[in-house]
């Protein structure tokens, strides 16, 4: 991060100046990009994509209440992508566990989105793959502003798609799986409708009872009858089988589309997320 | 018609039955007569009501009808004091106005009107008050402090007529069965079906099938009073009602008979049914079951009839099977209390159908 590289110990009045300059110079973007989610530490974004990006990911954070951070790099400092898009995250969001990372990393030539919290349930392994398709596009066509856009929008697209349906999530090292588990409305309404049923059979059957309105005597013939049986004849007339196919079922009682894999950060944090290379 | 009261040989008073000990009781010198020491007394009134020296008769015969046709009074003139009783044309055994002794009208169950049978009362008076408190106790829905033993109005032992239908039948069903077996090999699911063609033929005998035979009580609180236990039913005698009030039938056989006929058929098909057994679905094509014997039988069961006001004023009205404690009769609501029950139900489907969402 640029602020760490901030002259501290230097007179006041020329770090204005210098602050000053960096802005007239077009330099400026990195000031705005700490205060706005957007780290632009490779230097490939110009200003109306910070400003674009800053904008989309306020409103994310808005909708979602996550953090958003949009990061390129062209130094990892010798860690993989996705470590140093985990990394990023926990050290800029120490506090807030849910939220994402998009970043750019120059020096793998790979694209990466790290999801944390809550956002590992809605970015699914399936989600993010798609998301990357898009992003992969704009990359490719040296389009760096419009890949973090397309995958900042992809976040806003899961969040507002809500966690689906057989979410759960796979720790790639325990193999732990975690079921997300939820009541949807159409259960919801089902169970009331339900209890509603069972309510009104109590009340209605404790009304009948009280005012005898159910039949409150039958003829029982087992206890007042015998039978002899003179003919008992059980003749076999025909036979017939039928056969279908049994779709075969997949062999863990989890779909992959629904599965988000985990992994540890080096801070302890469980993160998901992807990547793929230009 | 003469009315008849049973005359203690020891001191003349007036003997009635009693249901804790299956006697004739004197009130007044606590003597007890066995059924037999009462018919050895006066052979001849087994089931026609008739007078002898310990069997007092009125001789005064008031039996003529002032009306017409159902509900009409009648007189007769007690034969302990000669006091003028008037009733209803079924009521068969009642008590005297002024002297309080039961006086049995036995005109009133001669002829086609004679009982074949008898259940006597097996539950004493002070037992059934006690039943059916402990009845009303139980019931968790009735307002709280509605129920008090001072309220019960009246409680009376009523002999009510029944027509009680017993049949042998001859019987055949004819119905095609079905038997599944399922396997599975590889990804292919089997299912073989082997269809039978079955056969059942026999005799049905069906016993003790009641049906009410007085219209005026109602077929709810007749029929909730049943089963009886017939196997305790004895032989009619005149001497079973004494104590006790009694009716006699006026719904005829025939207006029954049809729907009891068709209640053991239906019985006798369930029966012959249930042989059927192996299968996994079973179609019965054809029934027919020919009655080849029939016995209609005129019973009186005994029933505690109980008259209790509410403490809102309001009358209802109960009946107790005279030989079992079976309690039947319209119970007052607390609406409060069903409707918490009923929520409280809703509540327990809806926390286990969110349960079980939430977990699958």
């Amino acid at each position: 991060m640029k602020t760490k590289g901030y002259p501290w110990r230097m007179p006041r009045f020329f770090c204005g100046v210098l602050l000053l300059a960096l802005l007239f110079c077009g330099q400026g973007h990195t000031v705005w990009a700490m205060q706005e989610g957007v780290y632009d530490d490779a230097g490939l974004l110009k200003e109306h994509e910070i400003a674009s990006l800053a904008d989309v990911i306020s409103s994310v954070e808005e909708e979602t209440g996550w953090h958003i951070f949009a990061v390129t790099t062209d130094d990892a400092e010798g860690k993989t992508a996705e470590a140093y898009a985990d990394d990023f995250f926990d050290s800029h969001s120490p506090e807030q566990e849910d939220g994402v990372a998009v970043l750019i990393d120059m020096d793998h030539r790979e694209i990466w989105m790290s999801t944390c919290g809550e956002a590992i349930r809605y970015l699914t392994d399936e989600r993010i793959d798609r998301i990357l398709d898009d992003a992969y596009a704009d990359i490719s066509g040296g389009e760096y502003g419009a890949c973090l856009y397309t995958m900042v929008e992809g976040v806003r697209r899961a969040y507002a798609d809500g966690i689906p349906g057989g979410q759960y999530n796979y720790d790639r090292d325990t193999g732990e799986v975690s079921v997300y588990r939820r009541i949807t409305i159409m259960e919801a309404l089902v169970a009331a409708a339900v209890a509603a049923a069972a309510g009104l059979i109590v009340f209605f059957s404790i009304v009948g009872k009280y005012r005898i309105k159910f039949n409150p005597y039958r003829y029982n013939p087992r206890e007042s009858g015998r039978m002899t049986l003179r003919v008992k004849d059980d003749q076999f007339i025909n036979s017939h089988t039928s056969h279908r196919r049994i779709q075969t079922s997949s062999s863990t009682s989890h779909s992959s589309s629904g599965r988000s894999t985990t992994h540890r950060s080096s801070s302890g944090r469980s993160h998901g997320g992807g990547g793929r290379r230009f | 018609m003469a009315s008849i009261s049973y005359k203690c040989p020891n001191c003349d008073g007036e003997l009635m039955f009693d249901p804790a000990t299956q006697k004739y009781k004197c009130p007044y010198c606590a003597s007890l007569f066995s059924q037999q020491q009462i018919c050895a007394m006066r052979p001849d009134t087994a089931g026609a009501g008739q007078t002898s020296a310990s069997v007092q008769a009125s001789g005064s015969h008031y039996g003529e009808a002032t009306g017409q046709g159902e509900g009409s009074a009648v007189q007769y003139n007690c034969p302990s004091c000669g006091a003028q009783i008037v009733t209803e044309e079924t009521t068969a055994a009642t008590f005297c106005y002024y002297c309080h002794n039961p006086v049995i009208l036995g005109g009133k169950l001669e002829g086609r009107f004679l009982p074949d049978q008898v259940i006597p009362f097996e539950i004493t008076r002070e037992n059934a008050v006690q039943g059916f408190l402990q009845y009303v106790r139980k019931k968790k829905f009735v307002p709280k402090a509605f129920w008090n033993k001072r309220q019960i109005e009246k409680i009376s032992g009523v002999y009510f007529p029944y027509w009680v239908y017993d049949v042998e039948l001859n019987g055949r069903v004819l119905a095609d069965a079905r038997k599944t077996r399922s396997w599975r090999s590889g990804n292919t699911q089997y299912t073989e079906t082997k269809i039978y063609s079955v056969r059942r033929e026999g005799d049905i005998a069906l016993s003790n099938l009641p049906e009410n035979a007085l219209m005026k009580a109602g077929n709810v609180l007749a029929q909730g009073v049943l089963p009886y236990r017939y196997e305790k039913a004895k032989e009619f005698h005149m001497s079973y009602l004494s104590g006790f009030l009694a009716e006699r039938r006026d719904i005829e056989r025939s207006r029954v008979q049809d729907k009891m006929r068709q209640t053991m058929q239906q019985s006798a098909q369930q029966m012959m049914r249930e042989t059927i057994t192996g299968y996994n679905s079973v179609n019965i094509g054809s029934a027919s079951f020919q009655p080849v014997y029939e016995l209609w039988k005129y019973v009186l069961f005994p029933v505690w009839t109980i008259t209790y006001k509410g403490r809102n004023g309001k009358m209802y009205y109960y009946s107790m099977n005279g030989q079992t404690g079976k309690v039947i009769g319209e119970l007052p609501i607390d609406y409060k209390k069903v409707t918490l029950a009923s929520v409280l139900a809703a509540a327990v489907v809806l926390a286990l159908g969110l349960a079980v969402g939430y977990i699958l």
